[in-house]
């Protein structure tokens, strides 16, 4: 839920959405079906392998390019100016408290404001990811999530 | 240590209170009152004065 950001930032509002898995000025996800041209690269000049991603092809904005991920692994587009970095200049931003406010899921949220992200007992819980940086580097957080559990009962 | 600020759900916006002063409900979302919120809430939580509908875009 916390990735749709991206998509409902209104005309005229000017941030800039930083993807952990190394993206600053993350753009709403593309409209289906708009994929990029491939690259044409002759292929004695590039490997087949390479020239085939697609990686190398102009992309336009909203245009869909399946190397072109946000932190839910979902493809998102480049706004102007966005740039690409590796992890631990990622978490370089997120640790040394350049992030002004964290948006991010849950499991749960107690009435303190403590947080459960981390495991279910039982059950192999995938990608919590940066969340243990994200919510320690004092960074305003906000958590978005289902209001019931998937049985529509309450959380406890 | 106070971690979330702010809890966006269907249902509702909530605020963390300062100082473990609980949730606060500050907007609510279409076709909910505050009992039905309350329902299918695990934890207690206040309503502010002013509540008004989820803002939509």
């Amino acid at each position: 839920m916390p990735t749709l950001v991206s998509n409902y930032v209104p005309p005229g509002v000017n941030i800039t959405l930083q993807a952990e898995n190394g993206m600053l000025g993350v753009g709403p996800f593309p409209k289906s079906g708009q994929v990029p041209a491939r690259a044409p690269a002759p292929a004695s000049v590039l490997p087949a392998s390479v020239a085939s991603r697609g990686c190398l092809a102009r992309r336009r904005p909203s245009q869909e390019d399946c190397d072109l991920i946000n932190a839910g692994k979902q493809t998102v587009t480049e706004m102007d100016g966005s740039s690409f970095f590796s992890a631990d200049q990622s978490f370089a931003m997120i640790r040394g408290a350049h992030c002004q406010v964290t948006i991010l899921g849950t499991m749960e949220v107690a009435a303190n404001g403590d947080m459960a992200n981390y495991l279910i007992p039982g059950k192999l819980v995938k990608g919590m990811g940066g969340a243990m940086d994200l919510v320690a580097s004092g960074s305003r957080v906000i958590v978005t999530t289902e209001h019931t559990d998937k049985k529509g009962q309450r959380r406890p | 240590m106070r971690v979330v600020d702010k809890v966006i759900t269907e249902k509702g916006v909530f605020t963390v209170l300062p100082d473990g002063n609980g949730l606060q409900l500050e907007e609510i979302g279409e076709g909910e009152t505050v009992e039905s919120v309350r329902a299918s809430t695990g934890a207690d939580f206040t309503v502010v004065d002013n509540l008004i509908p989820m803002r939509q875009l």
